[in-house]
């Protein structure tokens, strides 16, 4: 690279310096800082956030009501009830009747 | 804070004093030429020194050595920025920040250059700003940006490179 390129670039750098005025050295020492606060702040509201999810006072849940004993009804249906059923039940829980001449009605 | 002679202070305070100007355009390069944040970082930077927190161990020039604190120092406000806002910082500096740090409107030739520096990557400015502005060597450079001298040379190379090229 040619010292004209770093002759230029000395330049451009300058110009990015250009009309800076530095704060003097003692009000610097002396002024009160303000991005220290600015950074506390969020950590703070961050902390007194899940300070009070954490200690929120939690009200008890209401208690179930009472429960009927007569309403309670109690029914069971098993995967295998279906094999207790037998075809034509209908049919076999009743006497078969003849009409007079013995013939299936 | 420890209690240290006061004459002692009142030397580092001097040398202090004098590199101010200079340390003052480094901390405004190290901050993407935010003034606010370069005096926080400044300040700060200061403190740590006079505090004691930061000695100066004799080891490179005082200039190298206030210049590398400003750097970390202004690192280690970036990345506790970053980790403890979440965003929310943003909002509560743009609900406080009434008036800009610096008037929007510079020299032309300031604006392009500042635009095309914020292209390089931060080392890469950082070295250029280092060798170009406040007359480093390459090897000094390293030594502030605790980098080593080759590593230097790769974003001191490529960053005039690409500042060139963005000059353009």
């Amino acid at each position: 690279m040619s010292d004209n390129e770093d002759e230029r670039l000395r330049r451009a750098l300058e110009a990015a310096h250009r009309g800076e005025t530095a704060t003097p050295f003692r009000a610097l020492l002396e002024r009160r800082p303000r991005r220290r606060t600015m950074l506390l702040a969020p950590l703070a509201f961050a902390g007194a956030l899940v300070a009070a999810l954490v200690f929120w006072p939690h009200a008890p849940p209401p208690p179930p009501p009472p429960i009927e004993l007569s309403s309670l009804q109690l029914s069971s249906r098993g995967p295998l009830d279906f094999l207790l059923t037998m075809p034509d039940d209908a049919l076999l829980a009743q006497t078969p009747r003849f009409d007079a001449k013995g013939d299936w009605p | 804070m420890k209690e240290r002679p006061a004459l002692i202070d009142r030397a580092l305070a001097s040398e202090l004093a004098e590199l101010h100007p200079a340390s003052f355009g480094w901390a405004l390069a190290c901050c993407g030429f935010e003034r606010q944040e370069a005096e926080d970082v400044l300040q700060t930077a200061y403190v740590k020194i006079l505090d004691g927190r930061a000695r100066f161990d004799g080891r490179s020039s005082l200039k190298t050595w206030l210049f590398a604190v400003v750097r970390h120092t202004a690192a280690d406000l970036r990345r506790r920025r970053l980790v403890a806002s979440l965003g929310l910082e943003r909002l509560f500096s743009s609900l406080v920040r009434a008036t800009p740090d610096e008037p929007a409107v510079g020299s032309d030739e300031r604006t392009r250059v500042r635009a095309a520096l914020g292209r390089l990557s931060r080392r890469q400015r950082e070295v250029l700003d280092l060798v170009f502005y406040h007359d480093f060597t390459v090897e000094e450079a390293a030594r502030v940006m605790n980098v080593s001298v080759g590593s230097a040379r790769v974003h001191y190379q490529r960053g005039k490179e690409r500042l060139l090229e963005h000059l353009r």
